[in-house]
Formats: structure tokens, C-alpha cells, sequence
């Protein structure tokens, strides 16, 4: 178990540009529509992910992508 | 003390110009004087370029009088719809939200990172195809006219439903409108002969629009009365030229930065697994839009200690943003296995290239097919076999002898 809490992924579909940098860089977790916007298919990404989560939000060019630490847990 | 001028020559055809990393060296935001006497604002830091595209208080559209114009030509094509009728309507690079935001939500679904996977098969059989013609004629060949032009044109014909018969119609068109030395004259007429060429090529698909870019437009929008004919013909006029102008060059300008560096192309022929992230720093390394991307702020707005008035034109050194030291480790060193795909190429913000996945995908299935078929391409024996695009809006290369 990690002693750091983990992180949540929230998206801004109405920002979306639909550019797929964040569907590139990790399928597991970002999707999109058949519109191109993004779809979230895993809001609490693993400890593993977490370099390549970082990375999807610094690409992102309209910053749709942002992070916030999961409550403690009990 | 007057400014430097921008853009500034190239001293080494696979290097960035030397000025612009003078100009860096002051600080990320600097003055430089434009062909007219004017004066701008130049970014070179990665961080400042990326504010600057990501803030929509810095409006991309020609009509602002402060909007820096790069070439002589381009002046004429900010008066074009009023004194030159016919020569087309602004497309939406050109445009801030929201008008810019209703037209690219029309367009990205073709462009999702599924629907160009999709394609990839397509794609190796058009490299394919190409690679045929080339085997056809030479050695030596240019791989530019066999290969770098072509390839992106195919992939544009069956994306937007246009007859391949007319591709070198278009090429055409797309190379006059990037000349960076075109008279105003000589765009303005470049935009017309498009405008009556894409207008003829809608007509025709009116009658039975496919599933294609140009064929769903007119189905799902334009039908319905919510894309006006100018807009639909911006459109398509953008995709054409921003597809194909970029791809080729950049295809081409790989093909010659690898083949100038025999260790790095032998490296990538022995280990074809390497070559997705070779694009991504060849993308960094070799930035084709050697002319920046302009902005006018639209308020008062720091960036990088200097505050830029409003209707001040800004100029995003993508190629000095590349190359900035704070984003990326030995700038300078073109390292193929970096990997990093932060890098401003495809640009920043709403107007971030659409096509980026595409474009991605069509420079590395081209390299990769090309080194699995010929290991030992090399540049063509005898003097001139390469010229470089040091006179267009988009770098590249025009004439790539190669022999095998």
C-alpha cells in the first residue's frame, strides 16, 4: 500500500479540443466520443500511471485535463 | 536600437537560423522589426509560447490592425474579402471563439486517435504504391516528387473525397499560396483560382455527398443551414493546404536530416520499434513553421516579464520554443530516442493541429516502409541533389535525389 494519497482525474468536456494528445499518450484512461472530445473511462488512475497522468495533463492544449488528491480514506 | 529583423536566414539548411537563438538569449519575449518597418513581439521560451497560444485574450484573426504580417503577400489577404472578391473568406485558424469553435467541433471527429489508427493500413499501401514509382524510375529518384508530395495527397484525396486525378491541381494551388515571396497580387490570385476550384469540387458532391470530410459537411451542416457555403469552402481549404503542405515537408525534411546522419538512419532501420519516437524528435528538431504563429493581444497581458499592450501583434517562435533549455535537456542535440512529445510543433491552445495523430502516423509508416525496403538509400552522387525550401511559409525540401 502507498502512504501518498491517490490521484483524481477530472476532465472539462465543454473545453475539449478534441486534439487526443491524453487518448495517445494513455488509452486506459482517456477515450473519445465519436465527436473527438474526451472520455474519461478511469477517473483514479494507478500509482503506476501517475508519470504518464502528468504528462497527459501538460499536453493537453486547453488545460480540459486537471488533477486533485483523493480524500483519506474512513 | 532597432530590433532585430524577423524571420532571419538559415546559415545550415538542418539547423535553426542562428539570430533566432540570439534573440532567445535576451529573454523569452523580445522586440523584433517585421518586413514593413513594424515591430512585434517575438516568443522564443517554451513556457511563454505555450501561454501565449493557450490564452484566448490573444486573438488569432487578420482584422485586427496590429496583426504582424510576416511576408509582404500576406497583407493583401487581410483586405482580401472586401478588395478582392472571390478570393474566399477566412478559415478557422483565422478565427477566435466562438465562431472558431462551431466549425472545429464539425471536424474533429474525422481526426480522433480511432479513426486514424484506422487508416494506418492504407497508408502502408500508399507508401507502398509510391515507393513502387519510385523503384520505377530510377535510381536515382527524387523522393520528394515520388514519395513526400504524393503520400499526403492520397491520404487527403480519400479523407475528403477528391478525385486523385486532381491532386496535382491542388498541390499546385497549395504551393503557390505558401511562397513566401508571392506578391500580394500573386495570393490574392492563388486564393481565387482555390476559392473557384473547391467551389466547383462542392458543387459536384452535392448531388451525392459520400461519407467523407467534404460529403458529411455538406450532409450534416451545410443542408441544414448551419455552415454557410464561405465557411464550408474555408474549411475545406484549410484541411488541403494544412494537410498537405506541412505533411510533405516535413516527410521530406526527415527523410533528408536522416539520410545526412548515417549512424542515426541505420540505427532506425535496425531497430524499426524506435521510429515512433524519432518522429516526435524530428518534429521538435526540424520545425517546419519557420514563419512563427501570430497573435494580437486583445488587452493589456504580461508574458515573460513584458507587458504586451493591447493590439500589439505577437509572433510564437515554435522554433525557438523547441529549443528552449528550460523544456528541453542538450536543445541543440537532435537525439532520436528523446521521446518527448511536449514540444510545440503541432502548435498549443484551441487552434492545436487537428491532424496531429494523422500526421504522425503517415511520417512513420513513410519512414518505416522506406527503411525496410531500402536499408542503403543514400543522396544521389553529384552536386544540388538536395534543395531546401528556405523560401516558402513552411520549411522543407524540394529535391531529394536518392539513389539505392
Amino acid at each position: 500500500m502507498s502512504d501518498t494519497p491517490g490521484l483524481v482525474i477530472d476532465v472539462d468536456r465543454d473545453r475539449c479540443c478534441g486534439s487526443g494528445n491524453c487518448a495517445s499518450v494513455l488509452p486506459e484512461i482517456f477515450s473519445q466520443d465519436d465527436g473527438g472530445r474526451v472520455v474519461l473511462c478511469e477517473p483514479q488512475p494507478a500509482a503506476a500511471s501517475r508519470n504518464a497522468v502528468l504528462e497527459a495533463v501538460m499536453l493537453c492544449p486547453v488545460r480540459a485535463i486537471t488533477l486533485r488528491q483523493a480524500p483519506e480514506p474512513g | 536600437m532597432t530590433p532585430p529583423s524577423y524571420p532571419m536566414p538559415r546559415t545550415e539548411p538542418l539547423n535553426v537560423p542562428p539570430g533566432l537563438a540570439e534573440v532567445a538569449a535576451r529573454g523569452p519575449v523580445s522586440r523584433v522589426q517585421l518586413w514593413d518597418g513594424g515591430e512585434a513581439w517575438l516568443v522564443t521560451g517554451w513556457q511563454e509560447a505555450r501561454a501565449v497560444l493557450a490564452d484566448n485574450r490573444f486573438s488569432a484573426a487578420l482584422r485586427h490592425p496590429g496583426y504582424p504580417h510576416v511576408r509582404p503577400g500576406f497583407r493583401g489577404t487581410r483586405v482580401a474579402s472586401a478588395a478582392a472578391p472571390g478570393a474566399g473568406g477566412p478559415t478557422l485558424l483565422r478565427m477566435d471563439p466562438p465562431e472558431h469553435d462551431v466549425l472545429r467541433r464539425m471536424l474533429t471527429g474525422f481526426f480522433t486517435v480511432r479513426r486514424t489508427a484506422a487508416m494506418r493500413p492504407a497508408i502502408e499501401a500508399w507508401t507502398d504504391e509510391c515507393l513502387d514509382a519510385m523503384q520505377a524510375k530510377g535510381p536515382p529518384a527524387d523522393i520528394i516528387e515520388t514519395l513526400a508530395t504524393p503520400l499526403p495527397s492520397l491520404v487527403l484525396c480519400e479523407l475528403l473525397g477528391i478525385p486523385v486525378a486532381e491532386r496535382a491541381y491542388f498541390e499546385q494551388l497549395a504551393a503557390g499560396y505558401m511562397a513566401y515571396g508571392a506578391t500580394q497580387r500573386q495570393v490574392i490570385g492563388v486564393l481565387r483560382r482555390m476559392t473557384d476550384y473547391l467551389d466547383d469540387l462542392v458543387t459536384r458532391k452535392e448531388s451525392d455527398p459520400g461519407d467523407d470530410i467534404i460529403g458529411s459537411l455538406i450532409r450534416d451542416y451545410a443542408s441544414a443551414g448551419l455552415l454557410s457555403r464561405t465557411d464550408l469552402l474555408g474549411m475545406v481549404r484549410l484541411l488541403l493546404v494544412a494537410g498537405h503542405e506541412t505533411t510533405a515537408n516535413m516527410l521530406g525534411l526527415s527523410l533528408a536530416a536522416l539520410l545526412a546522419d548515417r549512424d542515426a538512419w541505420d540505427g532506425l532501420c535496425a531497430d524499426p520499434g524506435a521510429i515512433a519516437a524519432a518522429v516526435e524528435e524530428l518534429l521538435r528538431f526540424h520545425t517546419i513553421a519557420q514563419t512563427g504563429l501570430c497573435r494580437v493581444a486583445v488587452e493589456d497581458i504580461e508574458v515573460g516579464g513584458e507587458l504586451i499592450h493591447a493590439g500589439e501583434g505577437v509572433i510564437v517562435s515554435v522554433e525557438a520554443a523547441n529549443r528552449d533549455p528550460g523544456a528541453f535537456a542538450d536543445p541543440d542535440v537532435m537525439s532520436l530516442h528523446r521521446g518527448a512529445r511536449h514540444h510545440l510543433s503541432f502548435s498549443f491552445g484551441i487552434h492545436q493541429c487537428l491532424g496531429q495523430a494523422l500526421a504522425r502516423l503517415e511520417l512513420e509508416v513513410a519512414l518505416a516502409r522506406t527503411m525496410r525496403r531500402y536499408p542503403s538509400l543514400r543522396v544521389a552522387d553529384g552536386a544540388g541533389q538536395v534543395a531546401f525550401g528556405h523560401d516558402r511559409m513552411i520549411y522543407g525540401v524540394h529535391r531529394l535525389e536518392v539513389a539505392w
